[in-house]
């Protein structure tokens, strides 16, 4: 969420925050407290959490280029496909759609390989998993005939 | 062999510091745990299978003696910490920042300090990470989310136009932007002249202006640079003394003493609370003084 964008930035009511929680419970299995977060939604549907003080911030008397953490973006059906740091936020809690991996696994995920989890706990086909290895939640990705199809961002894999 | 200008940089502190001053090793890694993702006992575990750790005095920090590139391990992709030199967590700790602030960080990129900040508040009240280039820009929010910060909003100004902003905060940081030459690394010794030297110490100049007009009255603003260069650091302090009226607060941390004289300016005495950390094998150079309005 970046300069033009923050313009056509939603602020979430109440009701929208709600929705978004219900979205990560269907999906996770888990109560995500989005209430206790500022939040935001771009046209893109893409989710942003920051502190709640940050409401207070006059942003137009700023050049703001971006607010708070990305959480993820809500897709289709209301799937929706977590950021990294969205997975470790959720995953402690999440009780379905974890998709545990093996060491190799891991590393290969993380260097943007699609890989073959070890273990589902509760998946869907065709949607979202959060990718576990270990105590590590690494990030979220399709899985798709049983295979995670990698859709970590370039920014966020090993090289 | 030494190139000129890095023999002449050596020469120069020999002359400001009446000795000679070494290079930190480049085989120790430092590591700050976010603590916003992991506990400093299980990164330390983590650590130990890739090499000798060493605890810093900074609580949650070590040094590690490792052949394996840290910034390519699976603990830095997840943000569970940040490659950061000892000497640059102090200013952020001088700041006694809580979680309920609304602080400024006036030239945040790539942001070390920011998110060492956001743990020190505990993700939150407010930081506006605040710098002018979009390049560095990018570096910074991809460190933000990386470590998992929410309590930052990241703004693009110059930051000597900052004030024009009409925000006032309590607690602003001002790692201002610098010669580098603390981090004694050849290149920048090579490439530094004097007249970049005066260049970046008026640059820094204007920087602590706009952020003493940013402050609250009682607020506090913490300077700090990784230069060595007395222009840079004690004049700078001297200016916010006699031309920006703040004072200077005593900084409990035992260091070097401030350069109070030099090229025949007399600094304020004022000057003397600065805290200056020489190179050493494990540190850079850095120095931090911490004023009030």
């Amino acid at each position: 969420m970046q300069d033009e964008k923050m313009r056509s930035l939603e602020i979430l009511d109440g009701e929208a925050i709600e929705n978004l929680e219900k979205i990560v419970e269907k999906n996770y299995g888990a109560h995500f407290d989005a209430k206790q977060f500022f939040v935001m939604k771009t046209p893109e549907d893409k989710i942003w959490i920051s502190s709640r003080k940050v409401a207070g911030i006059d942003f137009q008397r700023i050049g703001v280029n971006s607010i708070g953490l990305y959480f993820g973006k809500i897709k289709r059906s209301d799937k929706i496909n977590l950021s990294t740091e969205g997975c470790q936020l959720v995953g402690g809690r999440a009780r379905k759609n974890i998709a545990l991996v093996d060491k190799e696994s891991a590393e290969k995920f993380l260097r943007g390989g699609d890989v073959v989890p070890k273990e589902k706990i509760n998946c869907e086909e065709h949607n979202f998993v959060l990718v576990k290895y270990g105590e590590d939640f690494l990030g979220s990705s399709l899985l798709a005939e049983g295979k995670i199809k990698n859709m970590l961002p370039k920014s966020r894999r090993l090289f | 062999m030494l190139e000129r200008y890095e023999k002449n940089m050596l020469g120069r502190y020999e002359k400001i510091f009446g000795e000679r001053i070494i290079a930190p090793s480049k085989s120790i890694w430092h590591v700050r745990t976010n603590t916003l993702k992991i506990s400093p006992e299980d990164l330390e575990r983590r650590l130990e299978a890739v090499g000798d750790v060493e605890r810093m005095p900074q609580h949650g920090s070590f040094w590690v003696k490792s052949e394996t590139n840290l910034s390519k391990t699976v603990e830095h992709v997840l943000g569970y910490f940040f490659l950061q030199n000892a000497s640059s967590m102090l200013p952020p700790l001088f700041l006694d920042l809580r979680p309920e602030d609304t602080m400024l960080d006036m030239c945040a990129s790539p942001g070390a300090k920011t998110t060492q900040m956001a743990a020190l508040m505990d993700n939150s009240g407010v930081i506006i990470a605040n710098d002018i280039t979009h390049r560095r820009l990018k570096a910074l929010r991809g460190n933000l989310q990386r470590c998992g910060v929410m309590n930052a909003v990241v703004t693009n100004m110059p930051g000597e136009n900052f004030w024009k902003a009409g925000i006032k905060f309590k607690k602003i940081l001002l790692d201002a932007p610098c010669t580098g030459t603390g981090t004694m690394n050849p290149r920048i010794l090579r490439e530094t002249s004097e007249a970049g030297i005066r260049r970046m110490s008026s640059l820094q100049k204007r920087l602590l202006e706009s952020a003493a007009k940013c402050l609250d009255d009682g607020g506090v603003v913490v300077y700090s640079t990784c230069s060595l260069e007395p222009e840079e650091n004690e004049e700078n302090v001297d200016f916010a003394v006699k031309k920006l009226g703040l004072a200077i607060e005593e900084i409990d941390f035992k260091a070097k003493p401030a350069v109070m004289e030099w090229e025949g300016k007399k600094f304020s005495e004022e000057v003397a609370k600065a805290v200056r950390i020489m190179p050493d094998e494990k540190n850079e150079g850095f120095f931090v003084c911490k004023m009030r309005k």
